[in-house]
């Protein structure tokens, strides 16, 4: 289980890393281009645009890992520790339930532009790069639970802030 | 039932759950009663990818993470010293030129303060200023420079009044210049204050020494036509804010990896996913505002509110008034990309009635934030700092508040008046 | 029932004040059995967006370009071709007998077509005077997201058109990405292209439409009587605007004058290379199922006939 965890960690980070690479060097190229021959290349804007999306979604994943998300800290800063617990495993199986709820219902809707035909951009098919939605929000509902799960049995500690 | 759930979400908020799932959680209940398919979430979401604009959030943030992880802090300080060291309180204004500016390019995400303040607090007490003027000052300028481009607050404030579609166009190139005045403004008002400081001190200032100068400016070679080129691009509407930055993150990738080697290969991918890390929790909460914001319009929200306040306002006067208040205890509780997202959906359509401009009232809002970053109890700055110099929150409120009320004297004044927002785009 | 319609147009025009004369009508007359609430100003998104939203039933309708649903039915395209008219006269002629073609294309696939309506003629605006092909092959021509059309006939034109979103045309006309776009004078003045750019080819290049399109579930929800009332009210506010936007569009052009715009006029020579050109991309479009062949060719057998009169 571990081993698994470890594993699609580096997975992840991998694909980050590439899709940013891909993005700074494709954009650059863009404009590089634009600025000494005049011309562009067609696609990269549009699909630059979905490589937001994808690195937004998926470090959004990794914050999830580290427990990095935007929130008030107001209760958190004040209460005992205790107390903090239990507010912990409450607040992490509300966020694993939304995104739950999220993924489930973007199953559809990958789905329902897979029927349609859907075009991202030129002759693209949107759905292939409309899965990441359903694929981010369910792999952080599984890991809203299992930090829900630590919270509850004590184990109390973020990872990712050894890196 | 009605008032029962946007409560119980108020406290889950209040609680820590993290705001995007919050934000989530009120459009799908809106969904939900409304009878629309909760696949509208998806279809919000989706719409990140429809947004050109939005490309120049991950790279301006990457560019931005990677300057604070090379040597380039130290560069700037270097420079701005070798400038404006022989100036009275010159140290200090030196400090508050290099934070605006560092600011601008990270967007105040606290990493002015853990790049620039370690390099910054001991040089200000070497030069005999006190700790709490230093530790005061460098926790103050860890949001300054959030009104010049090209920082994210001001791109997202933008992005957020586009979606509101307002009679009078929001355009990002005019916020640009519009933050220009005003945060100059604070930047002129901390300086003087810093330059009185320096009164019956012992001269820490040195004379204009040409040779430092122009060993400073080899020095940042790589780095000096960054913001000539970035800013003169924008500012003299020869790139898009988009095509601006894909030349910044670009080019400071090649000048850190390949020609200072100051990153290396195996410290890059770290830099590239705490970065990301940021980019993934703005965006997300962008994302599902979106679909809220739907709602609350659809709802009538800012409608409803408006007519409730004008009952008891009628001058703009006392709308602003109320609103900075508001504002300060808003930024105190909230970091400033959930505020944006969050509150100018309702606020905006509100002071547009009172006859406020879209552009001055993205002004003020932002100036009011960057308040909030270091206002008691809460402001997040005061504990990054508390933990960055080791010294207890306590010292820190301290510290903080001379340079507290010096700015909101500054934000009164940009609040009231307009010219400074609106003058140099030719709308005062 | 209610129905929710998104359009790209600003609140505030002209031509949202008549929709919503049109809402209150529908609104009265159904005895508020049937509501219109519009979203302007693209709070919803891209067309693209707004057609998901359909589907969902989170809205109801829209207000797009007539090449929107093209993926649904390459009928949208039948008047989107270029030089297919030559003047407004020409195109008010047809439409009685086209029209439906595409409504019952759309309505095969889930639409009702509420109205079509009449955006103009684009016109190729550049910073310098073109008259032949030759003098568009070292322009950057902007062509809109998506449009094969367009940019089949620009490619084979010895061109390599840049393809943008509406909201990026501005700032690349100003950073010299495009030089050349094509469009109509009142969107040109409405959008503010036209202060980068001086000279207009005045030969029309193709007519635009929009078109408000409502799912048919929402539709049928209807009784039938409703039904016929939001279609009549719709029709006629549709034809109105007809005539009005004929008037903005020839306003504009005079203010477009004005404002030191050249029309520059062409040759009949000149005139029959951009057609021929025109009719070579056609050709290689017609495999590719673009645009609906036979239709086609019978709305130009019948456009023939008539200038033939
Ligand atoms: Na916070
Ligand atoms: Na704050």
């Amino acid at each position: 289980m571990k081993k698994l965890l470890t594993a699609l960690h580096r997975a992840e980070d991998t694909v980050l890393v590439l899709l940013l690479l891909t993005m700074i060097t494709l954009a650059g190229f863009d404009i590089l281009a634009r600025l000494l021959f005049g011309g562009g290349v067609l696609w990269i804007s549009p699909f630059l645009r979905v490589m937001v999306l994808w690195v937004g979604l998926f470090g959004a994943l990794i914050a999830t890992r580290s427990r990095e998300h935007i929130t008030i800290d107001l209760i958190n800063r004040m209460a005992p520790v205790p107390v903090k617990r239990w507010l912990s495993v409450l607040t992490q199986s509300f966020a694993a339930f939304i995104c739950g709820v999220i993924a489930w219902h973007s199953v559809e809707f990958v789905q329902m532009a897979y029927e349609y035909g859907d075009k991202a951009y030129g002759q693209v098919p949107a759905w292939p790069l409309q899965i990441i939605i359903p694929l981010s929000f369910g792999l952080m509902a599984v890991r809203f639970i299992l930090q829900a799960g630590a919270d509850l049995t004590g184990a109390v500690k973020t990872e990712g802030q050894s890196a | 039932m009605s008032i029962l759930i946007p409560l119980i979400l108020l406290l889950l908020a209040l609680a820590g759950a993290p705001l995007f799932t919050v934000i989530a959680a009120s459009a799908l209940w809106g969904y939900y009663q409304t009878e629309v398919d909760l696949q509208a979430m998806a279809v919000s979401i989706y719409q990140v990818a429809e947004m050109p604009v939005l490309i120049a959030i991950p790279l301006f943030t990457f560019a931005g993470y990677l300057l604070g992880e090379s040597k380039a802090p130290q560069r700037l300080v270097r420079i701005t010293d070798a400038f404006l060291g022989w100036m009275p309180g010159g140290l200090a204004i030196v400090s508050l030129a290099a934070c605006a500016l560092f600011t601008a390019f990270t967007g105040a995400s606290g990493v002015t303060i853990v790049a620039l303040g370690a390099l910054l607090v001991p040089a200000l007490a070497k030069a005999g200023y006190k700790e709490q003027f230093n530790l005061g000052l460098v926790t103050t300028s860890g949001s300054l420079g959030l009104l010049f481009a090209p920082s994210l607050p001001l791109i997202l404030y933008g992005v957020v009044a586009q979606q509101m579609a307002l009679d009078t166009p929001v355009s990002i190139d005019d916020l640009f210049i519009a933050g220009l005045l005003p945060g100059g403004l604070m930047l002129l008002a901390l300086s003087l204050y810093s330059a009185w400081q320096t009164r019956g001190m012992e001269r820490e200032t040195h004379p204009f020494d040409q040779r430092e100068a122009l060993a400073a400016i080899k020095d940042c070679a790589w780095e000096i036509p960054l913001p000539f080129v970035i800013l003169g691009g924008i500012y003299g509407g020869f790139f898009a804010v988009s095509e601006a930055a894909a030349l910044t993150a670009f080019y400071v990738l090649i000048v850190s990896v390949i020609i200072r080697r100051e990153i290396s290969l195996t410290e890059l991918p770290v830099v590239m996913r705490d970065s990301m890390k940021l980019v993934g929790a703005i965006l997300l909460i962008l994302a599902v505002s979106i679909a809220s914001t739907n709602y609350m319009v659809d709802a009538g929200v800012p409608e409803r509110i408006f007519g409730y306040i004008q009952q008891h306002i009628s001058d703009p006067f006392t709308f602003l008034l109320l609103l900075t208040v508001f504002l300060l205890i808003l930024g105190m509780m909230l970091d400033i990309f959930s505020a944006l997202v969050i509150m100018i959906p309702i606020i905006l359509p509100i002071a547009v009635n009172y006859g406020i401009h879209p552009i001055h009232l993205g002004i003020l809002f932002l100036a009011n934030m960057q308040l909030g970053y270091f206002t008691p109890p809460v402001g997040m700055n005061l504990f990054i700092a508390s933990f960055r110099f080791n010294k207890p929150v306590m010292t820190l409120y301290r510290a903080t508040i001379p340079f507290f009320f010096i700015l909101l004297l500054c934000v009164l004044i940009i609040t009231y008046v307009p010219w400074l927002s609106l003058g140099l785009i030719g709308e005062g | 029932t209610t129905l929710k319609i998104a359009t790209l147009a600003p609140d505030g025009t002209n031509w949202m004040k008549q929709m919503r004369k049109a809402a209150a009508t529908i609104k009265q007359e159904t005895e508020g059995r049937v509501k219109v609430k519009y979203f302007p100003g693209g709070v919803q998104g891209s067309d693209k967006s707004v057609l998901r939203k359909m589907r969902i039933n989170q809205l109801q309708g829209g207000m797009m370009s007539i090449g929107a649903l093209a993926s649904a039915s390459n009928m949208t395209q039948l008047y989107s071709l270029p030089f297919t008219f030559r003047n407004v006269e020409e195109v008010n002629a047809v439409r009685d007998e086209f029209d439906p073609y595409i409504k019952d294309a759309l309505a095969d696939k889930g639409y009702v077509v509420l109205g079509l309506s009449e955006g103009g003629f684009a016109y190729l605006m550049s910073d310098s005077p073109l008259k032949t092909s030759v003098d568009v092959q070292n322009k950057k021509v902007w062509v809109p997201e998506g449009d094969r059309i367009s940019q089949t006939i620009f490619e084979n034109g010895g061109v390599q058109p840049v393809s943008l979103p509406v909201s990026d045309v501005y700032t690349s006309l100003q950073t010299g990405l495009i030089d050349t776009v094509a469009v109509n004078p009142s969107t040109s003045i409405a959008l503010q292209w036209h202060t980068k750019v001086s000279y207009a080819t005045d030969y029309p290049l193709v007519f635009l439409f929009g078109m408000l399109v409502v799912s048919d579930k929402a539709f049928n929800r209807m009784s039938e009587t409703d039904q016929a009332t939001v279609q009549r009210v719709m029709r006629e506010t549709f034809a109105a605007l007809d005539k009005q936007n004929a008037k903005d569009e020839q306003g504009a052009r005079q203010a477009l004058i004005q404002n030191g715009m050249e029309f520059v006029q062409l040759s009949e020579d000149d005139k029959i290379a951009w057609r021929q050109l025109a009719d070579d991309a056609l050709k290689e479009l017609r495999e590719d199922d673009v645009y609906p062949v036979e239709v086609y060719q019978k709305l130009v057998n019948r456009l023939e006939a008539l200038r033939a009169e």
